[in-house]
Formats: C-alpha cells, structure tokens, sequence
C-alpha cells in the first residue's frame, strides 16, 4: 500500500514536537521520567483506535492511533495507566515498571462501564448513585436532525420533546415535568462549561457525548440553576495520534405530513347559505339573503399557494483533527440550510470551530475552543397559517387582471398568498461561544482548573412594509421599517480543586470544591420609521425615513449570581457509593436583603452484585439499588418583577411628559426551590446482554412563582403581581430496557423507555386565585388552580347538539326553567353544572390537560456485514389539544373539510358536530369540550438505513472509512388530533428571549408551524 | 515542592474571590420607586399622569357607557348583531358580580386614586414653589373627589384609601357611604381654595375652581343638601364666567372643546404615530359602526328616549343627540354604516351624537375619533341642579329661571312654574347619553318606574355589586351587596 504523505508528516511532525518536549522536561529535572508504549486491542483481536490513555491523577493522556498502538511519557515507573473508550470496559493497569505493554478492553455491551460526563467532572457510569442518562455520538450520528436537540426525542425516558416545524428553531424541552407556571422551564445546558439555554449552535457531529442529569444527586451541583433538569454536552476534540479529516453531508427534500384539508368553493358557499339561514332565524329574520352557488365558480386551496411541495434542506461538515502526545486540535467548519416548508421561509446557519488542548509542562495544561455560528432566516409574515385556514376558499388567487384577490366581501380576510408576496422580514445573527481553560497538576491526585468562557449573540431583525393594496383590510402606504437587536451575552468564570485518592485500596474518594461567577445579559434594542423609500434592500435603513413620527424603544435585564459548591464521591469496594454535594448560590436579581441560598444533595448506592453471596450466580452482571435526595432552585424567574416608576407613554399628554407610581409587588420575590427523591434499580443480566433500570421520582416545586390578585381597591396599575406562591408536584416512573446481542456477524440491539408522569399544582398561598390563560378571542381556554396540573383546558361541557325545537324546549331544570333558551338547532348542548337553569362562567369544568400523562420511545438497530438499519419510534399520551383553529370562527371564515363532512346540517345528521352557524351567538365561541381534542400520538420519528464500506475497500481508495445512507424523519406519523401536527408550541416571538413559552397556553393550537418529513441522502468520509 | 505549595495558595486565593459589588445589580433599565416625587418637575409629572390616566379604557372605555348608561332607558347595548353579548345584561338588569366591566369600573377608579394620593401624600414634603406645590395639591383632590363620588353612587359603602402606605389596610374594610361623602366634600372644599378660576396654553382643561364647586354642588345635590347646593350654584352662576354655548350641536365637536359652558372635560387626542397619547376609545366604541364608519357602534339612543324628545317637541338636541343612520348633519356628511336591520335590538341604526367625530375631522394612523373630549360637567348642568335646588327651597320663580335658560337654548317654550318631574326630565334629555342618567333615576327614586319594566329590582340594582374578584381576594372579608 502507498503511503498517504500527510500521514508521513504528521508522524515526522509529532516526533520533532516529542523530542523537544522530552528535552524540556528533562532539563526541567522534574522527577524521572519514562516513556511506556503498547497497543489496545479488543477481546476479539482487532486493534482499538481512539482509546483514550490516562495516567491516572494527571491531565497526561493520549490516544491509541489507527493501528492501536500509543505511547505515553510517563512521570514515574510505578504510574497507573487509565484506558477508557466508548462502548468497552474502563481499564486499569499498573505499571509496575513495565514500559511495554498489551492492553485488552472488554466490550461493555451496556453501557454500565462507560465514563460518563457529570457536572464539573467525570464518572464511572456504574459508580453514579444520581440519575444521569447519556447520549454519546454513534448514537446523534445515526438521526439527521437539525438542532441537536431534537435527537433527545424518544431516545431517553422522562425527557420530552415537542418540536416545531419553523427551520431554525429550537424544540421545547421538559425533564420530568413542569415546575412552573411562570419562569422559563427550559432545561440548563452546559456545553464545554458554558451555561446556555439554546444549543442551536451545535451540530450533532461536533457533540461528544450529551448527559441529561435527571435527578438531584446529579443536577444539585448546578444549585440555583438545576431545577428543570441539566444536560452536559462535551464537544469533541482532538487526539493525538493519525491526523483525521473527514466530510459529513446529506441533502435532501421535506413534505408535509398530514395536511389538513380545507372546505372547497363550492363547499364553502355551501357552509355559508348553512350558516346564515340559522343565524336569520337565530334573529327572528325570516328572509335571509343567500348566496347563489353559481356565482362562485372558483375554488382556491389556499394551503397549496403558501406551501411547498418540495423543501430542500443540506448540510455538509468538514473538519481535521489531530495532534501529537501534547498538543491536540480540532478544527472545522459546516454549512447548513434548510427551506421551510412554508414559500418563502428559509434558514442558513454557518459554523467555524476550533479546539485546542496543550500539554505545557507536566503540571499545566491549557485549552480552548471556539464556535461562531453566523445565521440567516427569512421569516414568515404573522398569522400566515391563521389566514390560509380562514380564508374564503372560493375567490381566486388572483383576479383576471393579474392583480391579488380582494377577500373581503366575505368579512376581513387578507389574502394570503399576498401576505407572503410582501413580506420582507430577515434575521441575521451571529453567535460567538467558547472558552480557555488552565489545568495545574500540584501533586498525586489534585488538580487545579480555572476555566473562562463567554456566550455572545448579535441578532438583526429587520421587517420592512412596501406600498401595497389589495383590499381595504390588507393595504399600507407607511413603508414602515422596523429594525430589532438583540444582543444577548453571558460569561462564566470557574475554578476547581479536584483530589482523587484511595485509601486501604477500598476506599475511593473524590472530592471537588469550586466557585463560579456568571454573568447573563439581555438586551434588546427595536427602532421604527415610516416612510423609509422603497429601492430594495440597499434603501431599507432608519435614517432615510422619516424622522416625524418615529419609535423606539430598549429593554434589559442582568442576572448576576457567585456561588461555591463541593462534592465527594466516595465508593467502598465498588459496592456502597456515596455521592454529597452542596452549592451555594447568591444572585443579583433578588432583593438584597435575601440573595443567597444553600442546595444540598446526597446519593447512596448498593452494588448488590459485588457482594460476595452474589458471587455464584451468572444471571445478573450488575444489580443496583440507588436513591437520593436534594434540594434544587431555578433562578429564571420573570423579569418584570422589580418595581419601577411608570413614565411617559400613556402617562403623558401632547409636549408634557407624566409619570406615575402605580404598580405594586412582592415583599421579597425568591427563587423557586425544587426538593426530589429518586429511587431506582438497575440491573444487567444475561451476560449483559439485557439491562433494565426503573426509577420513581418525586419532585416538590416550592415557592414556584404564580400570579397574586391585586387587592384592587389598593389601586395599583397591575391587576396581579408574581409572588412565590404556589406548590407544584410532578412524580413518576420511568423505564428503560435493552437488549444487545450478536448473532455471527449479525449485531442488533432493541430498547424501550416509558416515562410516566403525573403534574398537579398541590398548594396555593391563601388569598392567591387560579390563573387563566390560552386566550383565543379574548376568552381564556385554561385554567390553573390547586388540584389540577398547569394549564388544564377550562370551559362548559358539551352533551350533545341541539336536534330540534322540541329539544331546546325540553332540556330543562327540574323546576322547569328552559336551560338553553336563545338556541336554534344545531347549536352546542351544554350540561348545566350547578342546576341554575342559566348556562354561563360557572358551568365551566376541567376537560384535560397538554401535558401528556406518558411518554414513550422505542430504537432498534440492526447491522450484518456493514449493512445497517436504525428505527426511532415515539409517542406520548393522555394530554389534550385546544383546537383554537376552529375557535376563530367569528364570521364567514372558512371551515376545514373534516368540520364540512361532519357538520349538523339537519336533525339527526350529527350529534357531535354543530352547525356551520358557530359565529353568531357567543354561546358557541366560549371555551368548550368539543373544542378539546385528544393529543396522543405516535410516530416513527427516525429511519436510517446505512452501509459502511468495508475496510479492505476503502483502503484501496484510500479511504479510512466510508458510509452511505438514507435517512428519514418523521416518515409515518399517527394521530386522530384535525390539525397538521399534534405536537404544539405556542411560542410568543415578542416576548423576551427566556420568556417566549408560556406554560399556561400549550397546546392550544392557533394553527401552529406544519411539520414535515425529511428524507436524506448522507455520505460520510473519514481520510 | 515550594512551586507546587505557591500553587495550591494561588488556586485556594482564587476560590474564595469574592466582590459584595458583584451581586448590586438588580435595577438595570428602570427609574427606582425611591427616586420619585424628589423634585418639582417630578410632581408636576404626577399629576399629568392623573389627567392622561383619565383617558384610559377602564374610565371612558366600554364600562363608562355600558354601566352607567346602557342601564338606563336611555339606550341599548347596539353594535352588530352578535357582537359582545354580555352587554345586553346591563340592559335587562342580569349582569352578576363576576362582569368584567364592574369590575374594569371598579379596578380603573382605584388606580386613578392611588395615583392621587401619591401625589396628596408625597408632593408636600418637596422642596418647591409653594403655590404650585398647593395648586397641585388641590387638583389631585378635586380629582380623587371626582373618583370617589363615582365608587360612592355605583356601589355605596366602599374601601376608601386615602395615603398609599396605608391603603393595603384601608382596602379590606368599606368605608360607610356618609364617611366618603364627607371625604369627598372635604377634598372639593380644599380645592375651591386653592385651585385658579383657569388656566392657558398646554394647562387649558386642567381642574378649575369652577370645576370643583360644579362638583361640590352635584355631590350636596345627592345628599338633597339645598342651601350648600345653592351656595356652590350660585357662586358658579354669578362668577360670570360661563355660559350656555349658543349652538347644543357645535358644543360636542372638537373645536367646541373646553368652550365657554364647559367646567370639566377629560382632555383626549389624536397624535399621528403615537398610539399612547392616542388611546382614547371613548368616540370609537360608539361610533358608527359598518362601511363608511369608523366605530363599534355601541350604546345605540333607544326607541324611548327618541320618543321622549319627541314629547317634547325637542328638535335641536334630539338631532344633536341620536344620530339616524342616513342622517345628514350640519357639517354636510351623512351617516353611513350598516343599513336597516343591521343594527342589533333596532330595525335603524343609530348612534350616540355627543361621541360622534366626522370621519373628515379625524387623524388617520391612530384610534378611530381618538381626539373627542369627553364632556363631565356643564353649565347647564349647574342651572338645572340650582332650579333643582330653588325648587325645593320653594323658590319656584328662580327654579324657572335657570330651568328656563337650558330650555330657551334649546329652542322650547318656558316653563313658568316648573314641577320637579319638569326639571328630571329636562335633565334627561338634555343629559342624555352623558352617562349621568342611571345615577340621576336612582337618585329621584324614579328608577323603580321607569327601569322596572327592563328588569331593575328595588332594594338590589341601586347599587351594582362588589366585583366579585375583590371579594375573592379578600378572602370574603368584604361583603357583597345586598341581593347578589
């Protein structure tokens, strides 16, 4: 075989850095110095590339290279060497003053062995007593998905994910349940050390490994920041050893999955004349005026004018790492976009990164990396889905002369295709986030890391308005532009001492202090002109408007927070483990007096298996009993609760500024504080082959913050204030199971999880009411009180439709009062729930909730002969769906064709469905159960197929590895919900960047983002 | 070894770094509630806030008219059919504690009030001009007083907050009506006091003196004190400084705003591009509603106020007051909007006059009609509550006088020796759709006659209840209303 150049350079390279390096430290004189070479190889024979070596309790490491061999200098002839790698039994062995040696690492067919990354640190996975749930990259390399995130769905129980179908958004996140009503729930991500709440940044090929700390002996090291669940991702680095380079890439197209279909023209009309006929006689008008079906000819699907049949989306990532004994790099670059599946809407994003880790002397190493993530999206118009919904279907898209339709002879409806046509909203972001670290050796076993990292944003969105008319409702001449920064930043500072050591070889300690300081920052800066010209882009600036008339506006907020914190691990024979960490945090946004709180947190475990009357049987590798407890906060809280003075705006009068002190809040507005105890087992049998593990978990959520009623006679200018008010419960079990075997040369593997998980608001401070919420028109759709989970659907309860007259009159109380008198037939049949004989507020119940009472996944693998497949199912059940599309029927908006099928057009045709006349009596628009859809669904989220070339081939090609697949997500999705997608976000994209989902309006569908399939052809190269 | 020893002392050092300062950072972006009411111009800051307040939905919104008006024979809920049902509980006397407009007239009050006695209690101790310092003062009080004698007819005994640091306490107790009453008569007198006969430029509708004793002799009107009425009456009449406004239709347009018979207005306006100076709603809710309109068309005149100046043989204020849909007015526009039958509860649409704005004379870009003040108190008003007054002194020539001088303007017949229904129904019609007509049947006990037959119950619907709401947050502390 020839020899590839590169290779030869690299090797001639890394030998000049050895020697210089050999040369400093000798003449450094620090203690005596060996260099010990070896190889790893699997129990099957074949070398293992890319295992990590360690000398344990130092920062000195290296890598095997393709060939499995490695060699390490290290600092005295009795060291230790640590061998981990992904998927394989860590290994110990000691030198014992060999500097030759041949290493073996078990195949840990579960993962039980595998180090795992946990907060500020790393560690065995079978040593944890904490929940921990650990993604490493083969298994994000087998899903495309475009935000990293999304690849937690369905693959880890207690963790749910609902995304949205916008390209460039991120899904929402929850880990076992919500514990709040009003601060951001959003789980804490800490990617390399960085605090973040968005990782779109990232590409599942730069992660490492994502661990999702579950519980509070593994969170409560994150104190006033752990409460919603922590995932530590590690990106990944370089090694020493063979230089790699390699290309990953897929392209491919997005459809649309389950459209909702639409009324058609003639359907439309039909549906009208329905309507109007019973709205005539709802108001004792016996000749109503109707429309003559012939004169609409047209039928327009309006969802066809707005959407793509083909999307295309790409992504392509090239990146090189490397490096020699002490100095290792990562460098890489990627380019993604994606096309929404709306006309129009698209998004592009392209990443540079970089790693580098040195070795300076044998006591410091030093480390940095960086990612600038540079973004670009063409967002679409408000309300663009709403309107393609409620359109009237039977006007044309355009008129005979070419110009847009005018929609309104039917009510106020804009037409959308030309909302699309002069939209013109684009966002620009650029993202900067990375880190230096130091790392001191001071002596056997402790270890000193001081690291630095920052988080910075600069996003630029700018909507300009042209001169257009199309109708009366749909027109503008202010050639209004609006521009918005956003400048989000944070950074982080910590220190840490770490001291591992044994003593009596049983006893294994490791204990960790550190402090942090942080800093998050958000800013927002929005400016408006009128009359900015029209000549393109190139004119779309503030100072060529209009300066009369112009707005503006800024808002902050700063969050602040100090706090030391200290763990120690302690394991006795492998057997009993303990794990007890404490935080202590103080931040800036509480009131002075009260700044700081202290987040304790204790894990035990029982390794039943090491005990010694388990030492006969062969059925359980592994058997684990684990439990803890810990006390957990969550810092981000809403913002608005400090109290300022109110001035200017409607506090003023032409030329004469006013201001007022109208508001009141809280005394002493806190921190909401989460207390869980988690229980689970887990077990490995079978050779390992099948592992299962259960938890129960029971989370307490006090002081979560909840609205207060403001004393109104008091007269402040906020009807409700937020106060630490409200205690939240979320308990549940959750279940994993696995099975991995290989049968010749055919591998498969099979896992389930099931997550089970109940919320409900257990207390409320007296004097404190529910809150409502999930406005549609102006009336709430949920209602959040004691005894019910967050958010639950509110409204009267429909019995039945209204057959006839004689129906309307005999649906009476037991004195005889006519219930519903003012109905016409066809109308909703409410239930009078306190036998008051008039159906109004307080007829209203519970109808269900948008959190789902379970979730679950399923993932199977298969691979013979280099031939691979991956199947992802998910699904999730017991939650509800508000089908706030048909709520806004207020006049002649258009009906969807399922409401068309099933309508009551006439006794006996439907005892379900109503009449089209939905808008006429306010009765039929208030929140009610038919507007309440069932919410389960289940879908196979994720399908690869795959082939890894051969070695023996690619070699030849010279090639070190090569795969081809195909990829498809959300191929088959199934659900009865009447929408596009039964995964719902409401997402208010005004609000302040952590304050954009409300917990109290999920799954009120106001006709949501569609969702689409993907289906992907990827290559993947490694030279 | 000493390297590694030096180390471990930098790495501890580094640990325990701390800065208190680090953490002093919570009040970024905002002016802090302890820098407030420091200076002059701070306090003439607070009572701008006050009068711009005013003109906030929750006071001359949607519970203005349907709550004090609706409920009255002079008008119907109106609008499209359909459209905000829930209004048609104030025609037919069903509305129950829980309704949202009790509840904004209730909330929106209180919020004007604190906003007062912020001012009354934090102006004094600043360093400043002393008469402006008394002149703000004052008008802080006529304005409080205005707001209380709002609480004190709608619901009766209410929780009367007078000092901000205390009001969480006087908020759970109701105070007996005679108490507000005293408060508000205390408050207008300390204002007669100070408060200048007028003001110019940017000040012009600001509380007057005049202002103050209109009030003072509409609250002694309630309590049916005739002598102190007659006190304030006449001191108004003989100051001179105000008259009938010679046309009733012209009065009621913008450039007939703060004009010679007015003694208070809420000051609105119509800003291009500022929708916050622009947030009146008080003419968009009742204008005309449809194609060729610009409002909601609520608070429709009914059937039987028509037919009331009908009997009349009132010309000029009924065409100033109902305007017909197809109406051609003075300034040569017609009154488009939804044709016959489009109206809900009418067969033809109607408007409320007073709250009309030609589409012509409005600023585009901002609340429809934004710029209309609305009229609380007038001179005509003061002479109908002096012959009100003369009347039941005995004084039957002087009750004719001032009676005589509301209807001379409006084009009728004097009357020579007037009965009491005399002058209520020259108030009704020449206060119609001002609002004032609810309170005014309540107050002559004729609201059992004539609201009976739309569903008014004797010894409940005098007062409206307690929202429900602050009931709840008082735990039940504060009792509801009798009959709800």
């Amino acid at each position: 075989m020839r020899e590839n150049p590169l290779r030869i350079r690299t090797r001639n390279r890394a030998g000049i850095l050895l020697f210089f390096v050999t040369l400093f430290f000798s003449s450094a004189g620090l203690a005596q110095q060996t260099t010990v070479k070896g190889s790893v190889m699997s129990e099957a024979g074949s070398a293992l590339p890319n295992v990590s070596v360690q000398v344990k309790g130092t920062t000195t490491g290296t890598a095997t290279d393709s060939s499995g061999n490695f060699s390490i200098v290290v600092p005295d002839a009795n060291a230790v060497l640590v061998f981990s790698s992904v998927g394989y039994t860590e290994k110990e062995e000691a030198l014992n003053g060999r500097s030759e040696l041949a290493v073996v690492l078990t195949a840990s067919s579960q993962s039980l062995e595998q180090v795992v990354v946990i907060g500020y640190g790393r560690q065995r996975k079978s040593d944890l007593t904490g929940s921990v749930a650990v993604l490493t990259s083969s298994d994000l390399s087998y899903q495309a998905t475009a935000n990293a995130a999304q690849s937690l769905q369905g693959k880890v129980a207690g963790v749910q994910v609902t995304n949205q179908g916008a390209p460039g958004t991120s899904p929402t996140i929850r880990i076992r349940g919500l514990g709040s009503v009003r601060s951001n729930v959003d789980p804490l991500y800490v990617v390399d050390g960085v605090l973040t709440n968005d990782i779109s940044f990232l590409s599942n090929n730069d992660i490492e490994s994502m661990s999702i700390l579950k519980d509070a002996s593994a969170s409560a090291i994150y104190g006033i920041r752990a409460a919603n669940g922590v995932v530590v991702i590690t990106t990944k680095r370089g090694k020493s050893g063979k230089a790699n380079i390699y290309y990953s890439g897929y392209a491919g197209v997005q459809k649309v999955t389950n459209r909702v279909q639409l009324a058609n023209g003639s359907e439309y009309i039909e549906l009208l004349n329905e309507k109007d006929k019973i709205a005539a006689a709802r108001a004792n008008n016996s000749n109503p005026t109707l429309r003559n079906p012939g004169d609409y000819p047209n039928s327009t699907n309006w969802y066809d004018e707005i959407l793509r049949n083909n999307a295309m989306i790409q992504n392509h990532e090239l990146g090189f790492s490397g490096g020699t004994e002490n100095v290792q790099y990562a460098l890489g670059g990627g380019y993604f976009r994606q096309e929404g599946i709306a006309k129009g809407n698209q998004y592009e994003r392209i990443n540079v990164r970089g790693a580098v880790d040195a070795k300076v002397t044998s006591f410091l190493k030093v480390g940095g990396n960086l990612t600038v993530s540079g973004t670009e999206s063409d967002n679409l118009p408000n309300g663009l889905f709403s309107s393609a919904y409620v359109g009237s279907s039977s006007v044309p898209v355009r008129g005979e002369d070419g110009s847009f339709s005018d929609l309104t002879e039917f009510g106020s409806f804009g037409n959308p295709a030309a909302s699309l046509f002069y939209n013109r909203n684009r966002t620009k972001g650029l993202r900067l986030v990375g880190g230096v670290y130091a790392e001191v050796y001071l002596m056997k076993g402790l270890t000193f890391k001081s690291a630095y990292g920052i988080d910075r944003t600069n996003s630029d969105n700018r909507i300009y308005i042209p001169r257009y008319n199309v109708s009366s409702v749909q027109r503008d001449t202010t050639q209004k532009l609006t521009k918005k920064v956003e400048d989000p930043s944070s950074y982080y500072w910590d220190n840490t001492l770490t001291y591992d050591f044994t003593i009596n070889k049983d006893h294994r300690f490791t204990a960790l202090i550190g402090t942090n300081i942080q800093q998050e920052r958000i800013h927002t800066m929005t400016a408006a002109r009128l009359g900015v010209p029209d000549y393109g882009e190139e004119s779309w600036y503030l100072n060529l408007g209009d300066a009369t008339g112009q707005t503006s506006d800024e808002s902050i907020s700063l969050y602040r927070a100090r706090s030391v914190f200290g763990r120690l691990n302690y394991s006795f024979a492998q057997k009993y483990l303990l794990t007890a960490t404490l935080r202590r945090d103080a931040a800036s946004i509480f009131p002075k007096s009260n700044q700081v709180d202290y987040f304790p947190s204790v894990g035990l475990g029982w390794v039943i298996s090491q005990e010694r009357f388990m030492e006969d049987q062969s059925i359980f590798q592994l058997l684990k009993l684990r439990g803890s407890w810990g006390k957990m906060g969550n810092s981000r809280i809403p913002n608005s609760v400090v109290i300022g003075v109110s001035t200017g705006g409607n506090y003023s009068q032409p030329g004469q500024t006013g201001s007022g002190v109208d508001q009141v809040g809280p005394a002493n507005l806190l921190w909401e504080t989460t207390n869980e105890t988690d229980i689970a087992l887990e077990m490995a049998m079978l050779k390992s082959r099948l592992t299962f593990e259960v938890d129960y978990y029971n989370k307490l959520t006090k002081n979560s913050i909840f609205s207060v009623t403001v004393n109104s006679a008091v007269g402040a200018s906020n009807t409700s204030y937020l106060d630490n008010n409200a205690d939240i419960k979320n308990a549940g079990f959750e279940f994993n199971l696995r099975w991995k075997d290989k049968v010749g040369e055919f591998n498969y593997a099979i896992g389930g999880n099931l997550a089970l998980n109940r919320n409900e608001v257990v207390g409320l401070r007296p004097g404190t009411v529910g809150i409502y919420g999930g406005y549609v028109n102006f009336f709430p759709t949920t209602y959040t009180t004691v005894g019910q989970s967050i958010g639950q659907f509110y409204g009267r309860q429909v019995v039945g439709i209204f057959q006839n007259k004689a129906e309307i009159d005999n649906y009476k109380t037991s004195a005889g009062q006519v219930i519903q008198p003012g109905a016409q037939p066809g109308d909703f049949k409410f239930a009078d729930i306190n036998n008051d004989g008039v159906i109004n507020d307080y007829d209203r119940v519970f109808l269900g909730s948008s959190i789902p009472k379970y979730n679950f996944g399923a993932n199977l693998y298969l691979e013979y002969k280099g031939v691979d497949l991956t199947v992802d199912v998910y699904g999730q059940g017991g939650n509800k769906i508000y089908n706030a599309k048909r709520y806004k029927q207020l006049g002649n908006e258009n009906y969807d064709k399922d409401f068309y099928d099933n309508r009551w057009h006439g006794e006996g045709t439907s005892n379900t469905y109503p009449s089209a006349d939905l808008s006429s009596t306010d009765a039929n628009k208030v929140s009610n159960s038919w507007y309440v859809e069932s919410g389960n669904f289940f879908k196979i989220r994720n399908l690869q197929l795959g082939y890894n070339f051969s070695q023996n081939l690619t070699e030849k090609i010279g090639l070190r590895g090569l795969r081809v697949y195909f990829n498809a997500v959300n191929p088959f999705n199934f659900f009865k919900y009447n929408g596009f997608t039964p995964e719902i976000t409401n997402v208010d994209p005004n609000a302040a960047i952590n304050q954009r989902v409300d917990a109290i309006s999920q799954g009120v569908d106001n006709n949501v983002y569609p969702m689409s399939a993907i289906y992907n052809f990827g290559i993947n190269i490694n030279l | 070894m000493k390297l590694k020893i030096s180390g471990l002392l930098f790495s501890l050092s580094i640990l325990l770094f701390s800065c208190q300062k680090y953490l002093d950072k919570n009040m970024e972006g905002k002016v802090p509630v302890d820098q407030a009411f420091q200076t002059a111009d701070q306090a003439k800051e607070a009572l701008v806030g006050i009068y711009s307040q005013m003109r906030k939905w929750g006071m001359i919104g949607f519970n203005y008219s349907i709550v004090l008006e609706i409920t009255s024979d002079n008008s119907i809920k109106g609008g499209v059919p359909g459209d905000a049902a829930f209004i048609n509980q104030y025609d037919q006397f069903t509305f129950a504690a829980n309704e949202g407009q009790i509840n904004d007239l209730w909330i929106a009050r209180y919020q004007l009030i604190n906003l007062c006695n912020q001012a009354i209690t934090k102006i004094p101790p600043i360093s400043m001009d002393e008469s402006l310092k008394n002149r703000l003062i004052a008008e802080a009080k006529f304005c409080r007083a205005t707001f209380y004698f709002d609480l004190v007819r709608a619901f009766g005994d209410v929780p009367m907050p007078l000092d901000p640091a205390l009001a969480v306490e006087a908020s759970v107790t109701r105070t007996p009506e005679s108490e507000v009453y005293n408060q508000i008569i205390a408050d207008l007198n300390d204002a007669i006091a100070v408060l200048p006969d007028s003001y110019s430029g940017a000040e012009i509708g600001r509380a007057t003196k005049g202002a103050a004793r209109g009030y003072l002799a509409k609250v002694y009107l309630y309590l049916k004190q005739w002598d102190n009425v007659l006190a304030q009456t006449s001191a108004i009449i003989s100051s001179g400084r105000y008259s009938l406004a010679p046309n009733f239709y012209n009065m009621f347009r913008v450039p007939g705003e703060n004009g010679v018979e007015s003694l208070f207005e809420v000051q609105n306006y119509a800003v291009a591009g500022n929708g916050d100076l622009s947030n009146s709603q008080y003419s968009q809710t009742q204008g005309i509603v449809g194609p060729g309109g610009y409002g909601w068309g609520f608070n429709a005149p009914s059937d039987n106020l028509a037919q009331a100046f009908d009997a009349a043989g009132d010309i000029v204020r009924k065409k100033a007051t109902i305007l017909y849909n197809g109406d051609i007015m003075p300034g040569g526009e017609t009154i488009l909007g939804v044709g016959i039958n489009g109206m809900d509860g009418v067969v033809r649409p109607r408007y409320n006059g007073k709250a009309y704005i030609p589409i012509s004379q409005q600023v585009a870009g901002v609340n429809s009609g934004a710029e209309q003040n609305v009229r609380k108190l007038r001179y005509a008003e003061i002479l109908l509550i002096d012959a009100e007054a003369k009347l039941n002194k005995g004084d039957v020539n002087g009750a004719a006088t001032s009676l005589n001088l509301v209807r001379a303007r409006a084009q009728l017949l004097p009357i020579a020796a007037p009965t009491m229904q005399n002058i209520w129904n020259e108030r009704r019609l020449e206060l119609a759709m001002e609002n004032d007509r609810f309170f005014d049947l309540v107050r002559t006990g004729q609201a059992a006659a004539v609201l009976g037959p739309l569903g008014f119950k004797v010894n409940k619907n005098e007062h409206f209840p307690i929202p429900q709401t602050f009931i709840d947050v008082t735990n039940g502390i504060i009792k509801q209303n009798p009959g709800y």
